[in-house]
């Protein structure tokens, strides 16, 4: 396995990803916040569900993002025992991640509602 | 922002325990992959469908890896960590290669570290003092010649103006001291005056005792003195019971009632070294009167209040110089110009600096130019290598900063020892001082210089490092591993090559002229008639003070018995007191020809003025173009004769015969009542001859009218301060204290001080020039060398390149003497465009070099004529080598060679 990453390969994923990592992140954090402790597959499928398969997402793209919230303190790992008593990593949310949680639903609100305005008149 | 910086931080601590996180990662994606498999065999697929699916919906894991690394960790540092490791690796494989490069790096990063921590010393460091940035030195200027203020105007601007704390000014005279009861230790030494405001400017806090009052400036009560640390160490071993002891100055004595910190530096005086004792500023008790006003050339500094810029305060200043030119004659036209103190210590140095850290810049570039080279030649070697890797999939910028990794270890080990060099270079200056600089006492390797020095390396990587990196990733993969790492010659890598040695060449010319345009200096400056005999000539100094020697005639009386006792010394031919000699003398007298006369002050003329005695200008060897010498028979009670230069008579006299003019010394008495020399005192002079012109403005500056007298006949001006000049028949410094014992024979509490041949007191003046001159010379040896290496370097290359071409020319009967001919041809039009290249340089760069050059022109014809053909003919020789190795091609090897 070559040691250098692709470059060319990695730029296209870069300037998808960029756009939707934050609306990613989020998402992580939301479904969080609604199934309480989950393992990194269990995320993955979740958000593929409530999107009704409407992002397709790549479920790898899940554990940088994981990473990321852990790095920002506002999710936290353990491992554990899975479902079908598979050794994986859990993750939860952290006191700042709910507060977090509630600071980006209110302003993503409150763009939902200004771009609604625009819309309409 | 806490979520990014906590993030940040994670990332840089992620960069230790990599290996354990790597191992989790694994573990949680085989984690996923599995429960996807699970929940797809749930679904009801088959185990391979099932894993399909799953890795499929994943996405790639090798990606999702490298997304996670990238997010751990500083990818670029992980990078950077490897690539260094791998040059590392390279490195110790051709030591040889490293050794050429990193012992050239180091001798160019080492002398640029060197001249930049001289240039940081004199004009970067910021001062030594509290509130450095606040202080300033205080000037007037008159038709844009500047010169220290006169204290009334001072203490006028003391008191008028709102932008200052304080304002001092100060002085320093230099003085008998001896600190033994009788006097036996007298020497004369540099004693400062200077108010409490001087040094409470400067910050400087007494380690013992107290600073001077405001009161002890007044006469009766100025008999105080400070000491400085070292002082107190050499004379009085650091006794604690100093304070309230006596040292006698000028045979007066002064209590001691401080001990203040070595901190005022020399250049603040103008003098090399640090002054060892104060007294109050009272230089003489008339100083603050009125008649003052016109006696400038003192030191003035002043420290600005907080929040007040430069601009501010010139303006106040310039303001209060306004009325003071309204209120008093004798300062219409003066006002007044502010300068940051720190300008003062850098003084003349700055043109002089900035030449050496130029040329020394170019000789890196040069020495780059020639790293690029080699740098460029080795990894042609390595095309095989990159092929490899770029088959693998590298990328073409990931070689680029493999290359690139590998020059910054060089630069960084280069830029190591480099400042090793620079630390020995500066401490070996600093101690030997052959310039005797004030300033290098403070030669330190601080911060400025190390950051100086990381640059240097960096510039020099990306310098010699970017364009090899590039040209040599320049692999088509195919090609370069069927060739077998032979390498054809790429054209742009020959015509880079090229390139890099008409730069060198170019830079080595531009070297070679600034260094040759210096030394003529010097050799002018050096070799310039003076005006007066400078060999087999002895000077010193002495000092009567007043308390001892009170009356002019006393002071008469004393010069000739030294005049009588020195001559009876064996090896003595003759002997002069005077108060000046060539080539600077700065007393200037205001007078006025009799027969003009004047209304307005500022018409009143002012010529270079002195007293000597009748010997005077047979000992200098100055000779008497018209009229007659001074003689013994010219005394205190026959008529006072003057001597003018040739100068003053075309000046005052022209066309006139100057013999038998009578001239008042001072300005007239119905402008102005006291002369600031004369006091209320005028003397009218005869002028009985006419004296050859000397230099009397320094050694680069036109003569000046001159008119000197004897001090015998004009007794106002019959000082304590004398010259002595002795004519000697042996070398001079044979009869140094011989000379001083005969003084003190006559009397011995007056030293005769600061004895020693002529030649060497003007080769003083001369020596940051000859210093600098040197080194510059030294820096277009080194550049020209350097570049000979490249011209070489790259003719040997075209030689090895085309070896096979020259054998077949020689086989089909072409002679030895026409390959040689071809081959030089390359390097002499290297050399061409290299000079021509060069000389648009020089032209650019001539003007910035003109403040330095004495009596040459930046533009010299000779000089650039003679550098460039000396350039091309060593660039011509350079080839030869290689040419005749080229001329002893066999044709036969040549061509079975590929």
């Amino acid at each position: 396995m070559p040691d250098e990453p692709q470059e060319s390969a990695s730029a296209a994923i870069d300037t998808g990803t960029q756009v939707l990592q934050g609306t990613l992140d989020l998402m992580v954090l939301k479904t969080l916040e609604t199934m309480g402790p989950q393992h990194g597959y269990g995320i993955a499928r979740r958000i593929e569900q409530i999107s009704e398969n409407a992002l397709r997402l790549n479920q790898g793209t899940i554990y940088p993002a994981l990473l990321r919230l852990r790095q920002r303190g506002w999710i936290r790992a353990e491992w554990g025992t899975s479902e079908n008593g598979r050794r994986a990593r859990f993750y939860e949310l952290t006191r700042a991640g709910k507060a977090q949680v509630e600071k980006e639903t209110e302003s993503w609100a409150r763009v939902a509602a200004t771009i609604a305005r625009f819309l309409t008149t | 922002m806490t979520g990014r910086l906590r993030a940040l931080a994670n990332r840089i601590a992620a960069i230790f325990g990599r290996r354990d996180r790597d191992a989790d990662l694994d573990e949680e994606l085989r984690a996923h992959i599995e429960m996807a498999v699970e929940e797809n065999r749930q679904r009801g697929m088959s185990e391979e469908a099932a894993r399909r699916t799953a890795l499929r919906s994943f996405g790639g894991v090798t990606q999702t890896r490298e997304r996670f690394r990238e997010q751990e960790g500083l990818l670029w540092f992980e990078n950077f960590r490897r690539e260094t490791a791998y040059a590392l690796r390279q490195m110790r494989k051709s030591p040889g290669f490293a050794a050429v490069v990193i012992v050239t790096l180091a001798l160019g990063i080492g002398a640029n570290a060197a001249v930049f921590s001289v240039l940081n010393a004199v004009m970067l460091k910021p001062l030594a003092f509290r509130n450095a940035d606040r202080l300033v030195q205080v000037l007037s200027s008159k038709n844009g010649t500047r010169m220290g203020p006169s204290p009334p105007d001072m203490r006028d601007f003391a008191a008028q103006n709102h932008t200052f704390m304080k304002l001092a000014v100060y002085d320093q005279w230099r003085k008998n001291v001896s600190t033994l009861p009788g006097g036996s230790d007298a020497e004369e030494v540099a004693v400062g005056l200077a108010p409490p405001d001087f040094f409470q400017s400067l910050g400087v806090e007494p380690i013992l005792g107290r600073l001077f009052t405001a009161d002890e400036g007044v006469e009766g009560h100025n008999h105080v003195a400070l000491i400085t640390d070292l002082f107190w160490q050499s004379h009085y071993q650091r006794d604690p019971r100093v304070l309230g002891r006596t040292i006698t100055i000028n045979d007066e004595p002064y209590t001691i009632v401080g001990v203040i910190p070595a901190t005022i530096p020399g250049w603040l005086h103008s003098l090399q070294r640090q002054l060892p004792v104060f007294e109050p500023f009272l230089p003489y008790p008339g100083i603050w009167d009125e008649q003052s006003r016109d006696g400038r050339n003192y030191g003035a500094i002043g420290l600005l209040k907080p929040g007040v810029s430069l601009h501010e305060a010139q303006a106040d200043l310039a303001r209060i110089a306004g009325n003071l030119a309204a209120s008093y004659p004798v300062d219409r036209g003066f006002t007044v110009a502010l300068e940051p103190l720190a300008s003062m210590r850098s003084g003349d140095l700055k043109p002089l600096l900035m030449l050496l850290m130029g040329a020394v810049a170019l000789v890196l570039l040069i020495a780059c130019a020639n790293l690029a080279a080699l740098l460029l030649a080795r990894n042609t070697a390595r095309k095989r290598e990159f092929a490899m890797r770029r088959a693998l999939g590298a990328s073409r910028s990931a070689l680029v900063r493999q290359v690139l990794a590998e020059t910054l270890v060089f630069s960084l080990a280069g830029s190591a020892f480099g400042l090793a060099i620079a630390g020995t270079a500066t401490r070996t200056l600093s101690l030997a001082d052959p310039a005797r600089l004030p300033q290098l006492a403070d030669l330190t390797l601080d911060w400025r210089v190390l950051a100086f020095t990381l640059l240097a390396g960096i510039g020099t990587c990306l310098l010699f490092g970017i364009a090899p990196a590039w040209l040599s990733t320049r692999v088509d993969a195919a090609s370069a591993l069927k060739d077998g790492g032979r390498s054809s010659s790429a054209p742009g890598r020959h015509r880079f090559r090229r390139a890099l040695v008409t730069a060198q060449i170019a830079l080595s010319l531009m070297l070679l002229v600034a260094a040759g345009l210096l030394l003529q200096t010097l050799h002018r400056l050096q070799n310039q008639d003076l005006g007066f005999r400078i060999d087999h000539l002895a000077r010193g100094h002495l000092y009567l003070p007043p308390a001892q020697y009170p009356t002019p005639q006393s002071i008469t009386g004393f010069c000739d018995r030294v005049t009588e006792r020195l001559r009876t010394e064996p090896g003595v031919q003759d002997v002069s007191v005077t108060t000046i000699y060539p080539p600077s003398d700065s007393w200037r007298m205001n007078f006025s020809i009799v027969g003009h006369a004047l209304t307005r002050l500022e018409d009143v003329p002012s010529t270079i003025f002195g007293v000597v005695d009748a010997n005077y200008l047979g000992v200098a060897g100055i000779p008497v173009v018209e009229g007659r010498d001074f003689a013994d028979s010219d005394r205190e009670q026959t008529v006072p004769v003057a001597v003018v230069n040739q100068t003053f008579v075309r000046r005052y006299f022209p066309g006139e015969d100057p013999i038998g003019r009578r001239i008042e010394l001072g300005a007239p008495a119905s402008l102005v009542a006291r002369d600031v020399w004369m006091g209320d005192q005028r003397v009218t002079v005869t002028v009985a001859g006419v004296m050859r012109d000397n230099l009397d403005q320094g050694l680069a500056q036109p003569v000046a009218p001159q008119l000197i007298a004897l001090y015998r006949q004009v007794p106002a001006v019959n000082f304590g301060f004398k010259e002595v000049l002795v004519r000697t028949e042996v070398a001079p410094d044979a009869l140094v204290r011989a000379l001083q014992k005969q003084v003190q024979s006559v009397d011995p509490r007056i030293p005769l001080a600061e004895v020693e041949p002529m030649s060497t007191y003007l080769g003083n003046m001369t020596a940051v020039q000859r210093f600098t001159g040197v080194i510059l010379a030294g820096f277009a040896a080194l550049g020209l060398g350097l570049a000979v290496m490249g011209i070489y370097g790259v003719i040997a290359y075209l030689v090895a390149e085309r070896t096979r071409e020259i054998g077949i020319r020689l086989a089909l009967g072409a002679s030895r003497r026409a390959v040689l001919w071809l081959v030089s041809q390359e390097g002499i039009r290297l050399a061409l465009a290299g000079a021509a290249m060069g000389m648009i340089g020089v032209v650019l760069g001539g003007r910035s070099m003109a403040s330095l050059l004495y009596r040459v022109s930046a533009f010299d014809a000779l000089t650039l004529t003679a550098c460039s053909l000396t350039l091309i003919v060593i660039a011509w020789l350079a080839c030869v080598l290689p040419a005749r190795r080229a001329a002893k091609i066999d044709p036969m090897q040549a061509l079975r060679q590929e």
